[in-house]
């Protein structure tokens, strides 16, 4: 079907879809025609109200209360200002040095910002000397602010407050404080403000500084739009990426898959310390941490503010679930694990959730059954996951009861690990967490497979659709040596799985012995086996199965 | 933070409890990312407290928020690293520049009961539609993924879209222009 132009337009640019020539092809149909105009501002407006009245997190409530944190924030950067302005005011030297220059400036700004008609009171930036470049390699500017006029940086010239700086990608720029000696290196593709001698403002980018001893009560601060770093004196890093303020990705995450493979960038900001002690706060909640040398922290939405060592090595290897039994038997039960990865220059922050759900409904037999796998008791389910490279975690590891029916499943995840990084996980029993649906009748393939002693491939698509009764939900599908075998819907009121995936897939080999699956009384002996492609390639049992 | 003697801390919370969704809306209809709608509104709040003693209390607190709301997409373009804020900034030039808070399309956006005439709207949509905005606003689904999943094409299910929210326009101009005559 073919739709008017305009209406196609309209249509993709509410749903963000419009490509660049088509932007500018409707900013020239919106130019000519004000009814059109009206039409985009509605959609728009429209689009937005849906969003507050069907998004929980846009709720009015969830709004009003991130405001309220922003005020607080404010009150409190302004609280630490006012007391850099009180410090600075008991040296009568470094007062005339800076204030001279700023009542000149601040009077010029304000002139010109009533002749712009500005609003905006944060551009009355004050024009004190701060430092002077040092040196310069490849496109660094300087920006006014209020007239946006570039300038390329060269060695000796002036910074001054209020200045910004802008590093191109083959830029990088020195300064040289002009008070004490400090350094400031700012890498390539950064912007920074240089606020005042004693504050900082890095929107985007990184630098490291080299910061000489200050003075009790006059610390040097960086600051971003996530966190505030104050220095008494100290050799450290910081990195900035993506934009302050966005709404926490929790219900936009991707799930299983690489932490490169274009997943959303949260925005963040890393500081790493390599002399001295940095105070280091997070703008959102204030809270605050010492970061030492050879230590690091990160500030961002939903990652635990703690210093960390910079040689962490990450927790990589293998973590071991096992089913608790001796409340469920083989209920229905979840294990999630949520990987945390701190970048370093150049990464992106990103947290992969991985949740697996392993079901057996009250009404069926279970898939197999075992005596003994990994040296453990009868009647114990195992869930190993498998990151690379090879060092084992083992969490949550109870007493398997005897008398139970066994299932082994090992999970391989295809991860990239950026290094260092930290993980979280836990296991969650739910009764009602998902319902299956077999849509393969011959769903004993996978006891067959599993009978002949090999390794089957399960993999699991995860997407967002609606059940059959149009209800919002989490479906995974199971494919079983490339075969659909099951699909499960998950529905968010159920232990929050809806805020811990949006879609993925991963990959998992599952392995039970052949001893007691011949008992089963569901298996097809006439079903061919399958063809040794689709079998899966882990014919070697893992350390998990040890004693098979 | 500068304090104002004429509205209280208090008193402004109430002022944006209740134009909070309005103010929203706008910096959307003028061509913010829907992901930065809410930081950009809150950046508008947070000015205007600071500009509170210039706010004029017999006049229109939502009218003004949304003055200084527009300021700062107009803004945009000239600061740094906040550009992905706006989707185009020759997009939010002319929606910005072309409308009128007094023309009578402008008022009905921001009436007061604009959520409820929007309810009430939605009541009286298809099941089927329901569900699509709960999976397009309510869940926010991006196109293709969604088109995918409902084995259609994104450009059909965009006019899809296109053509709720224009049933839905008729609808809630129809409710409010009842409530004002």
């Amino acid at each position: 079907m073919k739709y008017p132009e305009t209406d196609t337009l309209v249509a993709r640019v509410t749903d963000e879809e419009t490509t660049a020539p088509e932007m500018v092809r409707l900013c020239e149909l919106l130019l000519n025609n004000p009814r059109e105009l009206k039409k985009v501002r509605w959609h728009l407006a429209l689009s937005d109200r849906l969003s507050q009245e069907m998004d929980a997190s846009r709720r009015a409530s969830a709004f009003l209360e991130s405001l309220e944190t922003r005020f607080h924030a404010e009150d409190t950067r302004e609280t630490f200002l006012n007391l850099l302005s009180q410090n600075i005011g008991k040296h009568p030297a470094r007062r005339w040095r800076i204030f001279a220059p700023l009542a000149t400036a601040a009077g010029l700004l304000l002139a010109l910002g009533l002749w712009l008609n500005r609003t905006n009171q944060e551009t009355q930036y004050l024009h004190g000397l701060i430092a002077r470049v040092e040196s310069v390699q490849g496109s660094v500017f300087s920006v006014q602010d209020i007239a946006s006029r570039r300038r390329a940086l060269k060695t000796g010239d002036e910074i001054r407050e209020g200045m910004r700086i802008e590093t191109g990608a083959d830029g990088a720029v020195t300064l040289a404080w002009v008070a004490k000696a400090t350094t400031v290196d700012v890498a390539s593709n950064s912007q920074l403000e240089t606020r005042n001698s004693k504050l900082t403002f890095l929107h985007q980018g990184s630098l490291s500084a080299a910061v000489a001893p200050q003075m009790s009560g006059q610390p040097f601060a960086v600051e971003t739009p996530h966190a505030l770093a104050t220095v008494l004196g100290t050799r450290f890093e910081m990195v900035v990426r993506g934009d302050a303020g966005r709404p926490p990705l929790d219900a936009r995450l991707p799930a299983v898959g690489s932490a490169k493979a274009g997943l959303p960038a949260i925005p963040f900001t890393r500081l790493d310390v390599d002399g001295g002690l940095v105070r280091f706060v997070r703008l959102t909640d204030q809270k605050s941490v010492d970061v030492a040398a050879g230590q690091f922290a990160v500030a961002s939405d939903n990652v635990e503010l703690k210093a960390y060592a910079q040689e962490t090595k990450w927790i990589a290897g293998r973590i071991l679930f096992e089913d608790d039994f001796e409340n469920d038997g083989l209920a229905r039960w979840m294990a999630d694990i949520l990987v945390t990865v701190h970048p370093k220059e150049g990464e992106s922050l990103h947290r992969v959730n991985y949740a697996l759900v392993e079901s057996i409904a009250a009404d069926r037999a279970p898939l197999v059954s075992i005596e003994k796998a990994a040296g453990r008791q009868p009647g114990s389910s195992a869930l190993a996951i498998r990151i690379p490279p090879a060092s084992d975690k083992h969490i949550n590891i109870r007493p398997p009861s005897p008398g139970m029916n066994f299932t082994a499943i090992r999970a391989e995840f295809d991860l990239e690990i950026i290094l260092p990084a930290s993980i979280e996980s836990h296991m969650l029993v739910s009764e009602r967490s998902s319902r299956s649906l077999p849509v393969d009748p011959d769903d004993k393939k996978l006891a067959l497979d599993m009978l002949r002693g090999r390794w089957a491939r399960v993999r699991c698509d995860y997407f967002w659709t609606e059940d059959d009764q149009g209800e919002a939900c989490l479906e995974d599908r199971r494919y079983v040596n490339d075969r659909l075998l099951y699909r499960y819907w998950h529905y968010p009121v159920d232990i929050s799985f809806g805020q811990m995936i949006k879609s993925g897939s991963m990959l998992m080999d599952n392995y039970v012995q052949r001893e007691l699956l011949s008992a089963q009384s569901f298996l097809n002996q006439d079903t061919p086996e399958p063809e040794a492609a689709t079998v899966g390639k882990h014919v070697e049992s893992p350390a998990l199965f040890d004693n098979r | 933070m500068s304090s104002n003697v004429t509205i209280s801390r208090e008193e402004f919370a109430s002022l944006a409890r209740l134009h909070q969704g309005s103010v929203r809306a706008f910096v959307r209809s003028l061509g913010a990312h829907a992901d930065s709608v809410d930081d950009i509104a809150q950046e508008a709040f947070l000015a205007a407290w600071k500009l509170i003693e210039r706010f004029d209390p017999t006049k229109d607190f939502g009218a003004w928020v949304r003055g200084i709301a527009r300021n700062i997409l107009l803004n945009e373009k000239r600061r740094f690293g906040r550009r992905t804020r706006i989707l185009s900034e020759r997009l939010t030039e002319i929606l910005s520049t072309n409308y009128d808070e007094a023309d009578e399309d402008e008022i009905l956006l921001h009436h007061a009961n604009m959520v409820e005439a929007l309810r009430e709207c939605m009541t009286a949509l298809a099941e089927k539609h329901i569900r699509l905005l709960r999976s397009r606003y309510g869940i926010g689904r991006r196109i293709g993924p969604l088109a995918d999943a409902l084995g259609t094409n994104a450009n059909a299910l965009s006019q899809m879209l296109m053509w709720i929210r224009a049933k839905l326009r008729v609808c809630i101009e129809s409710k409010l222009s009842e409530n004002m005559s």
